[in-house]
C-alpha cells in the first residue's frame, strides 16, 4: 500500500467516523437516559446492606438485560443496568499500538484518582478501556440529565485527547530524531553515512 | 392544569404524607429522619428520629391521626400524638429480616401493611391483650422484594407488586379485626392469604406501583417497563398501555375512568378510559404548566448559581433546566383534596426536593 | 470453608428462579424441535427458502417475502413473529432471525427508515429495537452505521419507553 492510498483510506475512515459519531452519541445518550432510572434498593440477600446490585449480582430479578452500542468493531459502550445502579463501560478507539498505550496510560491516570471522579469505577470491565458505576445515590445528588451529559462529553473528549496526545508524541519524536540525526550528520562527512541518516530520518518521521 | 403550590426543600424527598386537614405534611428525607412541616409557613414542627436507616415509607391515618413509618432498618413505628403535641413512637413487631420498603394504612385505619425485602408483606394490627402492634405475614406466592402495596376499599383485600414482575391481589383478612367482607369481583370467601388474582407484567420489569380504583373493582399497576396495566376481574379485561416515556413510580386514581401517574419522567401523566379501552392522554410538562408564582428572574439566577453552581452561560448552552416542573424523579403521588367527582387536587414529591400540589 | 459457598437461597422454596422470568403461558415462538429444524435447514444459506421446515410457517413466509424483494413486508413479518426466549436450543434459530432482520435493514435505504418505522405498531417497534441492540452486540458482522441510523429514527418515534422495554423484557431475541 503506498503512502498516498493509505492516507486516502485514513481520510475516508475519518469521514465515515465523523458521520457515525453523532448518531452513536445520540444512541448512547438515549439508552443511558433510559437505563438511569434508579431507586434506593436494600439488598434482599444480606441484611441491612445496600450495595450496587449490578456489582453484587446476587439477585437476578433486579438486574436488567445488558445492552451494547457499537460504532464499529473497536469502539463500543456496554450498559449494564440494575434496580439501583448502572455500570457503563466504554471501549475507546485504539487504531494502533501507540493509541493503545496512550489509552491505557490515560485511563490508568484517571482510575488511580477515581475517588475524585465520583462515578468512575476503579477497574474497567474486561474488554473495555474505562468503566463508570452510577448508583441511585449519584442520581439523587446530581441531575440525571447532567450525568448523561458528562458521560457523553467524556466520550467526545477522550478521542480528541488521545489523537492530540498521539500528534504531540509524533512531533516530539520527530524533533528528537531530527536534532539527534543532525548532530550525527554534522559530525560525519562520509556520503554513505549521510545517506543512511537520511533514510533513518525519513523512517523516523514517516514510518 | 396548574400547580397550586410548589415548595422547594433543600433535600430530596423519598415519600410524603399529609394530615387530614392538610395543615401539616410529613416528609421522608433521604436519611433516617422524618420531618413534619406546617404547610402555610413551612416551618419545621417536629423531627421523628427513631429509625437508624433510610426511611422508605410513611402514611398518615387521617381519622385516628396516627403516623406509621417503615425503614430499611427492618422496623416500623406507629407514632401517636401526645396531648402536648409531641409524637410518641411505638415499635411494631414486624418479624421481617430484610428492609421494609412501603407502608399503607387500611381504609378503616385498624391495620396497616408493610412491604418488605423479605419476600413477604407484614399485615399489622393492634392486639389489645398485649398492648402491642403485631403482624401476620402474607408469604405465598411472593418470590422477591415487595415494592408497593395498596388497600381495597373493603379493608380486606391488598394489592401487592414487587420485583418478581407480578402484581397480586391477596386477602389480608384478620380474624377478630375484620368483619366478613361483602362479595366483590375479586372473590367471595376470603380467608387470610387467599390469592384472588395474579397478573404478570408482559414486558417484564418490577412493579413500582399498584392501585385499586375508588370502587375497588379495577386494579391498575405500573412497572419498570413503562407500561400501565388495567385489570377488571369482573369482565376479565386486561389492558396494557405501553408508553413512550420513562417508567412511572406512583399513581393515583382520580375517578373510575381517569388516573394520574408520575415517576422517572418528571412529569405527571393522565390516563383515561374504561374497560379494555384505556389510553395515555397527556403529560403535564412545561408547555402545560403555568407556574404558580412568578418569582424574580434575577433572584432565581443567583439562587441557581448559589445552590447548583450554574451560571447563566452554561444554562443557555447546556440546558440545565428540564422542561418539567420537577427537575428529577417524582417519588410519590397522593390525592390531596377530593370533591364529589373524585380527586380534585393531587400532590407530588420528588428527588429534586419539590413538593407540588396540582389541580386536576 | 466449603459451606460458605453453598447457595442456600436456591434451596429455599419461594426463591425467584430464572425460570420465573417468563410466565408459564408466554409461549416461545419456536419449540426446541422447530428451532433445530430451522437451524439445520437454513444454516449457511439464510436467504434461500428452506424446504422442510413445517414447524414455523410464519417464519418461512417472511424469508420468502425477503427473497422475492419485498423487504418491508418481510420486516413486518419478522417483527410479528420474532424468535425469542432463553435456552441453547434457540441460539441457532435466533442467530438466523437476527441476521435476517439486520440484512433487511441493510438492504433498505436509510431515507426510507423513518417512513417504515412510522407504519410499525408499538409492539413491532419494541421488537425492532431489540434486534438493533442484538446487532450492536455483534459489531464484527454488521454495519454499525446503518444500525445507528435506524436506532435514531426508531427512538425518535418510540421514545425512551421502547428502550426501557428492551432492558426489562426477558423475551430476548
Amino acid at each position: 500500500m503506498t503512502a498516498n492510498s493509505r492516507w486516502r483510506n485514513t481520510v475516508q475512515q475519518q469521514q465515515q467516523q465523523s458521520n457515525t459519531l453523532r448518531p452513536y452519541l445520540a444512541a448512547v445518550r438515549s439508552t443511558l437516559t433510559a437505563a438511569l432510572c434508579l431507586e434506593n434498593f436494600s439488598s434482599q440477600v444480606v441484611e441491612r446492606h445496600n450495595k450496587p446490585e449490578v456489582e453484587s449480582g446476587s439477585s437476578k430479578e433486579v438486574l436488567l438485560n445488558p445492552v451494547c452500542i457499537s460504532r464499529n468493531e473497536n469502539e463500543r459502550v456496554l450498559i449494564e443496568p440494575s434496580i439501583n445502579s448502572v455500570r457503563v463501560s466504554i471501549r475507546v478507539k485504539q487504531a494502533d499500538e501507540i493509541e493503545a498505550i496512550l489509552c491505557h496510560k490515560f485511563t490508568g491516570f484517571l482510575t488511580q484518582r477515581a475517588e475524585h471522579f465520583v462515578i468512575l469505577r476503579r477497574k474497567p470491565v474486561e474488554g473495555y478501556s474505562i468503566s463508570f458505576l452510577i448508583t441511585n445515590f449519584h442520581t439523587q445528588q446530581m441531575f440525571k440529565h447532567k450525568l448523561v451529559d458528562f458521560i457523553i462529553q467524556f466520550m467526545e473528549e477522550v478521542d480528541k485527547e488521545i489523537s492530540e496526545m498521539k500528534l504531540s508524541l509524533n512531533v516530539r519524536a520527530r524533533t528528537v530524531a531530527e536534532s539527534f540525526l543532525l548532530q550525527v550528520g554534522r559530525q560525519c562527512t562520509d556520503v554513505s553515512i549521510g545517506n543512511a541518516t537520511n533514510f533513518l530520518f525519513f523512517y523516523c518521521c514517516y514510518g | 392544569m396548574t400547580s397550586i403550590t410548589d415548595h422547594l426543600f433543600p433535600f430530596g424527598i423519598a415519600a410524603h404524607a399529609y394530615n387530614k386537614d392538610r395543615s401539616q405534611v410529613a416528609v421522608c428525607l433521604d436519611t433516617s429522619d422524618v420531618h413534619i412541616y406546617d404547610t402555610t409557613s413551612w416551618t419545621l414542627l417536629t423531627k421523628l428520629t427513631e429509625h437508624d436507616e433510610l426511611v422508605t415509607g410513611i402514611d398518615w391515618a387521617p381519622e385516628t391521626n396516627r403516623i406509621v413509618t417503615c425503614s430499611q432498618d427492618r422496623n416500623a413505628y406507629v407514632w401517636t400524638q401526645e396531648p402536648n403535641g409531641t409524637w410518641k413512637p411505638t415499635l411494631v413487631l414486624l418479624r421481617i429480616n430484610r428492609a421494609a420498603t412501603h407502608v399503607r394504612w387500611s381504609p378503616r385505619e385498624d391495620k396497616f401493611a408493610v412491604a418488605s425485602g423479605a419476600r413477604c408483606v407484614a399485615i399489622c394490627y393492634f392486639e389489645e391483650d398485649n398492648d402491642w402492634w403485631v403482624s401476620k405475614h402474607l408469604k405465598k406466592p411472593i418470590r422477591s422484594t415487595v415494592l408497593c402495596v395498596d388497600w381495597h376499599p373493603n379493608n380486606v383485600l391488598l394489592a401487592v407488586g414487587g420485583a418478581d414482575m407480578r402484581a397480586y391481589v391477596l386477602s389480608a383478612y384478620i380474624k377478630g379485626v375484620d368483619s366478613k367482607p361483602p362479595p366483590s369481583p375479586w372473590g367471595e370467601k376470603l380467608p387470610f392469604n387467599t390469592i384472588c388474582a395474579e397478573y404478570v407484567n408482559p414486558a417484564g420489569g418490577w412493579i413500582h406501583s399498584v392501585a385499586f380504583s375508588p370502587s375497588g373493582d379495577a386494579l391498575a399497576f405500573t412497572g419498570h417497563d413503562a407500561c400501565i396495566t388495567l385489570a377488571y376481574p369482573g369482565t376479565g379485561a386486561v389492558t396494557t398501555i405501553p408508553t413512550d416515556r420513562l417508567p412511572y413510580l406512583s399513581m393515583v386514581w382520580i375517578n373510575e375512568h381517569r388516573l394520574v401517574a408520575a415517576g422517572h419522567d418528571c412529569a405527571p401523566a393522565y390516563f383515561e378510559g374504561q374497560g379494555d379501552q384505556w389510553q395515555f392522554v397527556k403529560a403535564l410538562d412545561a408547555k402545560e404548566v403555568k407556574k404558580a408564582a412568578n418569582t424574580n428572574s434575577a433572584f432565581n439566577m443567583f439562587k441557581q448559581m448559589d445552590s447548583r453552581g450554574i451560571t447563566s452561560k452554561n444554562t443557555a448552552e447546556g440546558k440545565t433546566e428540564l422542561s418539567t416542573l420537577h427537575q428529577n424523579t417524582i417519588t410519590m403521588v397522593r390525592a390531596f383534596r377530593r370533591s364529589s367527582e373524585g380527586v380534585s387536587e393531587f400532590s407530588t414529591s420528588g428527588v429534586d426536593g419539590r413538593l407540588v400540589v396540582w389541580a386536576v | 470453608m466449603a459451606f460458605r459457598k453453598i447457595d442456600v437461597d436456591s434451596i429455599e422454596e419461594d426463591f425467584f428462579r430464572e425460570a420465573d422470568f417468563l410466565p408459564a403461558d408466554a409461549a416461545f415462538a419456536l419449540s426446541p424441535d422447530e428451532a433445530q429444524s430451522l437451524a439445520q435447514t437454513t444454516a449457511g444459506e439464510p436467504m434461500s427458502v428452506p424446504v422442510c421446515c413445517e414447524g414455523s410457517p410464519s417464519y418461512l413466509t417472511f424469508l420468502r417475502a425477503f427473497a422475492s424483494g419485498d423487504p418491508k413486508a418481510a420486516l413486518v413479518k419478522a417483527l410479528t413473529s420474532p424468535v425469542y426466549g432463553s435456552g441453547e436450543h434457540l441460539d441457532a434459530a435466533k442467530a438466523i432471525a437476527g441476521k435476517t432482520v439486520i440484512d433487511i435493514l441493510s438492504a433498505t435505504k436509510s431515507t426510507e427508515a423513518a417512513s417504515i418505522v412510522a407504519t410499525l405498531t408499538s409492539e413491532q417497534r419494541d421488537w425492532l429495537l431489540k434486534y438493533l441492540y442484538r446487532g450492536f452486540a455483534h459489531p464484527e458482522s454488521v454495519n454499525c452505521a446503518t444500525l445507528l441510523t435506524w436506532h435514531e429514527k426508531l427512538v425518535e418515534v418510540a421514545g425512551s419507553g421502547a428502550i426501557i422495554r428492551v432492558l426489562t423484557d426477558r423475551r430476548t431475541v
